[in-house]
């Protein structure tokens, strides 16, 4: 039997036991082969010492259970790291930060409390993933989208909790921001609600966000706080019809000019969808074009142009943007989407059109009108994100393709760091990542990484590094992760979410006086879990007795 | 590493256990197989239905198979017990490994008889 550091295994054999019946034997893993599936599935460790792997699981099926593992973690001061559905890959999957912890694995706690049409909410335990809850919802024929992100399979609190985001309307796009109400079972075992859930009887739990007195949510999202067991999200009532529109731009240096006024039509609610950005003379497609380029529908470039590719300065060089000219191909490309009457949107686009009309050389597309529900027909062709339609379809990405059919990908990690939202930024931005890419031999997917508009106020450059069955590969893009992270960090550029390993490094650079930020969340861990028995390490928040020995 | 297929296959693992109940299900409970093609559903098909557009594991086995073997899974007539195991849970490239809460030792022995009920 595998045990956490520092407990003996007869300690240990004595906990497991207590667990066992806390939830049932059934529900207790301690066995290599079930141990084998904690495993982060796209761990840069992948088999080797490093690896964080679980020293047990436990999954308890009510709030009641999970009281009793923690009563029970504290007593014996076991560690535990908690999951909803453990589907964050790319991130940390279902493995603990600090090895040897017990996994609380609550995927069983799966219930759908409630799903309320008329004011658009839905109240949900941590293992309810986006296709459960879209199950749900169609079964009994709601009129209700989720924003979903891109793993279908993932679960709402998981997902909201570790600040995860979606492809729908802007105010729920942001997963925390749209989120309502918790349930928390602190490390004493004691439960809370937060919001309007602590006044009993209310009905405006989900309703209401901040209740009376200091808002405490965010306390418990990205941290090791407490273990959330029940959470409220706002949905979107079916809009009558979507509207996607495309702006097209002739110039390298248009992205000034244009973000500017891509701001101002979000910030005034022009537009109310996710806006797209992507470059067809530098070959980065749109969100809906990556299946297509990765399955070999959209055919690559022209030799001319592909050899043009190949010389290029921070994604710039006139021949290539003479050789946009010529063809009529654009540098950038962005989609506005609009969800709504479709006599409200046409208004809306004209008036868009009509702001950016000021760029010199600007083209527009009408691309793509539906209207509601959906037919199964539709379903077939069009990105079910952008549908509240949870997916996995944006899982091709790394598989055995047809232009990738010869070494598919063990998974990837995604580096993401949040930037101003301002042309300048995206072209400094891809300064910095291009030159640590040369300076350190490991090419970067794109020759531009395009900025991500998920969010209203900033932008998010994310991309991936694939993980390798070759540890050397893995070393090194562990250094190069690792020296983007630092490099971004001088720039004010921090990550908006990363990985397990790297989690120490990114809070490490939030350090404002003397890192007072991080002080803070560490004074708050040792007055909240004092045996540091929640999730050790989690967002680089270290219980007092691993700190100085993890630092 | 994660254990290769060929060790998996020769080693006595959950498997084993699961088997007893799969070699039955080869004779095709059809309520067992109602039930193995809910989980199907539910937890293979969002990378494994019909078509290779936005389903990874079926561009992936088409792509892999060259058209020698269907690239749907649910129209393979040569799994085994003993693939289906391996596969679900260790994973293999991007998919990830499915814990026993995901789908659980009971989903497992319906999924096994929903995927080898034309197995040959």
């Amino acid at each position: 039997m595998r045990t956490p550091p520092g407990v003996t295994a007869s300690d240990f054999a004595d906990v497991i036991k207590q667990f066992e019946s806390a939830v049932g034997p059934e529900w207790v893993f301690t066995s290599d082969d079930d141990l084998n599936t904690y495993r982060d599935a796209y761990s840069l460790y992948l088999g080797e010492a490093e690896e964080r792997v679980a020293s047990a699981a436990v999954a308890p099926d009510n709030v009641e259970q999970v009281q009793a593992i923690v009563r029970i973690a504290n007593q014996h001061r076991i560690p535990l790291y908690t999951i909803s559905t453990g589907k964050n890959l790319g991130y940390g999957g279902s493995a603990p930060v600090y090895s040897g912890s017990v996994v609380l694995d609550l995927k069983r706690m799966n219930r759908i409390i409630e799903v309320n049409e008329e004011n658009a909410y839905a109240l949900v335990e941590p293992g309810v993933s986006y296709f459960d809850l879209y199950r749900y919802i169609q079964e009994k024929g709601l009129k209700l989208w989720i924003d979903c992100p891109d793993p279908g399979w993932g679960s709402l609190m998981g997902n909201a909790l570790d600040r995860g985001t979606g492809y729908t309307v802007t105010h729920l796009r942001n997963h925390f921001e749209a989120h309502c109400g918790m349930e928390v079972v602190l490390a004493s075992g004691e439960l809370m609600r937060t919001g309007m859930g602590a006044l009993p009887n209310s009905e405006t739990w989900q309703q209401y966000k901040t209740g009376f007195g200091p808002y405490i949510d965010g306390m418990f999202s990205q941290s090791n706080f407490g273990i959330v067991t029940k959470m409220g999200f706002w949905l979107l009532p079916e809009p009558i019809a979507y509207f996607k529109g495309q702006i097209l731009l002739s110039d390298y240096k248009d992205l000034i000019p244009f973000v500017p006024i891509l701001n101002y039509l979000e910030n005034t609610g022009i537009y109310n969808g996710y806006p797209d950005i992507a470059s067809p003379l530098l070959g980065v497609p749109q969100a809906d074009g990556w299946i297509d380029m990765i399955d070999g529908t959209t055919k690559p470039p022209p030799p001319e142009q592909l050899e043009l590719l190949k010389n290029l300065e921070f994604g710039y060089s006139p021949e290539l943007q003479a050789y946009g000219h010529k063809n009529k191909i654009p540098y950038w490309k962005c989609s506005l989407t609009f969800y709504g009457p479709l006599k409200v949107i046409q208004a809306q686009w004209d008036f868009a059109k009509e702001r950016l009309s000021v760029i010199p050389g600007v083209r527009f597309e009408d691309a793509e009108t539906v209207t509601f529900p959906l037919t199964p027909a539709q379903k077939e062709g069009v990105r079910l994100t952008d549908f509240g339609v949870p997916s996995l379809a944006n899982f091709v990405m790394g598989a055995r393709s047809p232009i990738n059919p010869d070494h598919p990908s063990h998974g990837h990690v995604w580096f993401s760091p949040i930037i101003p939202r301002t042309g300048a930024a995206v072209y400094e931005a891809n300064k910095v990542f291009q030159t640590a890419a040369k300076e350190m031999g490991v090419p970067l997917p794109f020759g531009f990484i395009m900025p991500v508009a998920m969010t209203e106020r900033a932008f998010l450059c994310i991309f991936a590094f694939s993980i390798s069955e070759d540890p050397a590969v893995n070393k090194k893009t562990r250094e190069i992760f690792s020296a983007l992270i630092d490099r971004c960090a001088a720039k004010g550029w921090g990550e908006y979410r990363t990985g397990t390993i790297f989690q120490g490094q990114v809070m490490r650079g939030y350090s404002f006086n003397n890192n007072a930020l991080l002080h803070f969340h560490e004074t708050v861990k040792d007055a909240v879990d004092p045996n540091g028995i929640l999730s050790a390490g989690h967002y680089g928040i270290w219980p007092k007795y691993l700190r100085e020995k993890k630092a | 590493m994660r254990k290769s297929v060929f060790t998996v296959l020769g080693h006595v693992t959950l498997g084993t256990l699961i088997l007893a109940g799969a070699n039955s299900a080869l004779a095709a409970d059809p309520a067992q197989v109602a039930r193995g093609k809910i989980i199907f559903k539910d937890w293979c098909a969002p990378c494994h239905g019909a078509g290779m557009k936005g389903h990874a594991g079926t561009m992936a086995l088409g792509v892999k198979y060259h058209g020698s073997l269907p690239a749907e899974l649910s129209k393979r007539t040569d799994l085994t017990p003993e693939m289906i195991d391996f596969f679900l849970r260790n994973g293999v490239s991007i998919m990830p490994p499915f814990r026993p809460t995901e789908v659980t030792v009971s989903d497992e022995k319906d999924l096994i008889a929903y995927l080898t009920r034309n197995s040959k």
